[in-house]
């Protein structure tokens, strides 16, 4: 079954008050991912491929890319022992790859499971 | 059946996709080594991204893609203008798998290792299928293509 567009610049709460859709747009994530040790992508959107780069050394490429190297990405280490230190690699990260690096609590690169979340505007 | 998408947003071609598609895992891998001095990447293509290239209808040409990377190369990018090309351009066809890692080689691997993939003593990368890379994650920081290959093969 298809939808049709609601097209609208504000949305009412009956009680709560409204917010214009501008928040819901820029609000929304733009990327993200739930990634494997290996770089195989779980599931995802605007991501065109995972890339192992070695030990905890990982890139996602975007689809439709980013405006700008400005975008806020936040990463997590996936793990049911010790934390991971996660890192966005800005060396090698573009307006269309999202570059990340996970260490463990020892600050040893290691290799797990990643989830991948970013926000920013779209070129 | 793909909907129109001529002058859409990537990023709604993108949302439909989403909402209408099922991811399919490829059991491809390209393996490149892009330096001398560090171990071999291993590129995997997302099922997302997978079932919009079988799909057509969704995907801008890659052409696109190496014009907003030579934007970003310049030493004064700050932000990129030319991203209409990733929206207003007519999106590619269906694609057969074979031909959707060949793009996504072009896409996502650094030119200077696509273009002259076969130069050189030994190739800089090669497509294998998921089962002939080791099983372990052992020693990953020295993985190398092997010097034995049989590219005729």
């Amino acid at each position: 079954m298809a939808f049709g567009t609601l097209k609208a610049d504000t949305l009412t709460h009956s009680t709560a008050g409204s917010l214009t859709t501008d928040y819901v747009v820029n609000g929304s994530a733009k990327a993200w991912a739930s990634g494997t040790p290996t770089a195989t992508v779980n599931d995802s959107f605007n991501v065109s491929a995972g890339t192992d780069y070695g030990t905890g050394d990982y890139t996602l490429t975007v689809t439709n890319s980013f405006a700008d190297v400005n975008y806020a990405m936040t990463a997590t280490g996936r793990g049911n022992t010790a934390g991971h230190i996660v890192t966005r690699n800005v060396a090698r990260g573009t307006a269309g790859i999202l570059a990340v690096e996970i260490e463990t609590d020892a600050g040893v690169a290691g290799d797990f499971a990643f989830d991948c979340n970013v926000h920013g505007d779209l070129a | 059946m793909t909907p129109d998408f001529k002058g859409t947003h990537l990023w709604d071609r993108l949302c439909w996709a989403k909402e209408n598609l099922d991811g399919v895992q490829s059991d491809y891998r390209v393996v490149y080594e892009d330096s001398i001095d560090e171990c071999a990447k291993i590129l995997v293509p997302d099922p997302n991204w997978m079932a919009c290239a079988l799909q057509g209808g969704i995907l801008p040409p890659v052409w696109v893609y190496w014009e907003l990377a030579k934007d970003e190369a310049q030493p004064d990018f700050k932000k990129h203008t030319r991203g209409y090309l990733l929206h207003e351009t007519e999106p590619m066809g269906p694609m057969t798998e074979e031909e959707a890692i060949e793009y996504l080689i072009q896409k996502d691997v650094p030119q200077s290792v696509w273009k002259s993939w076969d130069e050189g003593n030994r190739p800089k990368m090669v497509i294998c299928k998921k089962e002939q890379l080791p099983a372990t994650r052992e020693w990953r920081n020295a993985w190398r293509i092997s010097d034995d290959l049989d590219l005729a093969a």
